[in-house]
């Protein structure tokens, strides 16, 4: 598969969104500013490529793969630990650790990070998978948004509404985004 | 709970979504149990770090530290399934260490922040259990509509009844209707009420 093929695929087929069921709160839907949108793609590289590499080059050899939480702990903090030093450089605060808005972010990247650092081992393609997942989340993540705000505007029984309405979007998306899979990129050999 | 003007918008059915990555794997009875287990030890261990280490640590390295206690917590648990069933630990393996990273989890592992939050340690260790209950139930659940039977053994040749309910999608599905129909039964509990 080519290389836009494979972004192709990891911002449909392979979306951890419809996946791996990483739902977004919603509370703050589309309020991302560009600089913090490609933050987060240049994380979930980093984090591929780091998580990858250890797990590949570290765990791998020794029969330590059980440790792999451990060791995206480590990492986690060894970049919480970095960027904060580097803000205090700059005299820019930093969000502590435990801010819970940094929660579901954490759980996209050690997502992205599993689930590419298990698909490819060249460093190239553990970067381009990394971003390329994250854009498909953030892509599907406006999606679920748009349907969201457009469904405000609709009838919809009462008991639906909220939550299960969220959820019910998100299972057509992933119906969409299986129906590419299965017609598409499962023909492909990756 | 928090219902707002008729629907549910806070509290543990919010949860759900938080959830949403060990329920949407968790497609039959096995790998609901065995992802409910670990996802159990991992909330118990936050939650016990995030209260038994001394406050003086302070908010962050508490936090840390909690959060290593969960991932000890969930790499021993990947190598008891891994001894006890190495397919299953093949198949779900990555979800297991997710757990480490769940949102119930990771508020577990903040440190509480209130003498009245600290006296809630058995009411959030219920909500553990239930959590993981639901967990296990949904796997039971999604492996009946999706085969028409339930089985003890990973890997088990089975038939074919709603096939999508093993799918990603179909647990989006179960779980909005559950919820829908946890919001009516919240609804005219308390209209019986008044």
């Amino acid at each position: 598969m080519s290389v836009i093929g494979l972004v192709f695929y990891l911002t449909l087929g392979g979306n951890v969104l419809a996946q791996w069921g990483l739902i977004p709160s919603g509370k703050k839907g589309g309020a991302f500013s560009a600089s913090v949108l490609l933050a987060f793609i240049a994380a979930s590289a980093a984090a591929s490529l780091a998580h990858g590499l250890a797990f590949r080059y570290l765990l791998s050899p020794w029969g330590l793969e059980s440790l792999a939480p451990i060791l995206f702990s480590a990492l986690l903090f060894g970049a919480f630990a970095a960027i904060k030093a580097i803000g205090t450089a700059l005299g820019r605060p930093s969000r502590p650790l435990h801010d819970e808005t940094l929660f579901q972010p954490t759980l996209v990247l050690y997502a992205v990070a599993l689930s590419i650092g298990s698909r490819f081992s060249s460093t190239g393609l553990l970067l381009l998978g990394g971003a390329a997942a994250a854009l498909g989340y953030i892509a599907a993540t406006g999606f679920l948004e748009a349907i969201m705000e457009r469904l405000e505007l609709e009838r919809v029984p009462e008991p639906f509404r909220g939550v299960p309405l969220r959820f019910l979007s998100a299972a057509l998306m992933a119906l969409a985004f299986a129906g590419v899979d299965a017609g598409f990129f499962s023909r492909l050999s990756l | 709970m928090v219902i707002d003007n008729g629907r549910v918008s806070a509290g543990p059915l919010a949860s759900l979504a938080g959830l949403a990555p060990l329920l949407v794997f968790s497609n039959s009875l096995s790998q609901g149990v065995a992802l409910g287990v670990a996802f159990f030890l991992a909330y118990s261990a936050a939650g016990a770090m995030a209260l038994l280490l001394p406050a003086r640590l302070g908010r962050s390295l508490v936090f840390m530290f909690s959060i290593l206690g969960a991932a000890v917590v969930s790499s021993l648990t990947a190598s008891a399934l891994r001894l006890f069933d190495p397919f299953l630990f093949e198949a779900a393996y990555d979800r297991v260490f997710l757990s480490v990273f769940t949102l119930p989890v990771l508020r577990a592992c903040v440190i509480p922040a209130t003498v009245s939050d600290r006296e809630r340690a058995i009411e959030r260790l219920l909500w553990g259990i239930g959590y993981s209950f639901l967990i296990a139930v949904t796997g039971a659940a999604r492996e009946f509509l999706a085969t028409g039977a339930v089985s003890t053994r990973f890997g088990t040749e089975r038939g074919s009844l709603l096939p999508i309910f093993a799918q990603p999608a179909g647990a989006f599905m179960l779980i909005a209707l559950a919820a829908a129909a946890f919001t009516v039964v919240i609804k005219a509990v308390r209209g019986s009420e008044s």
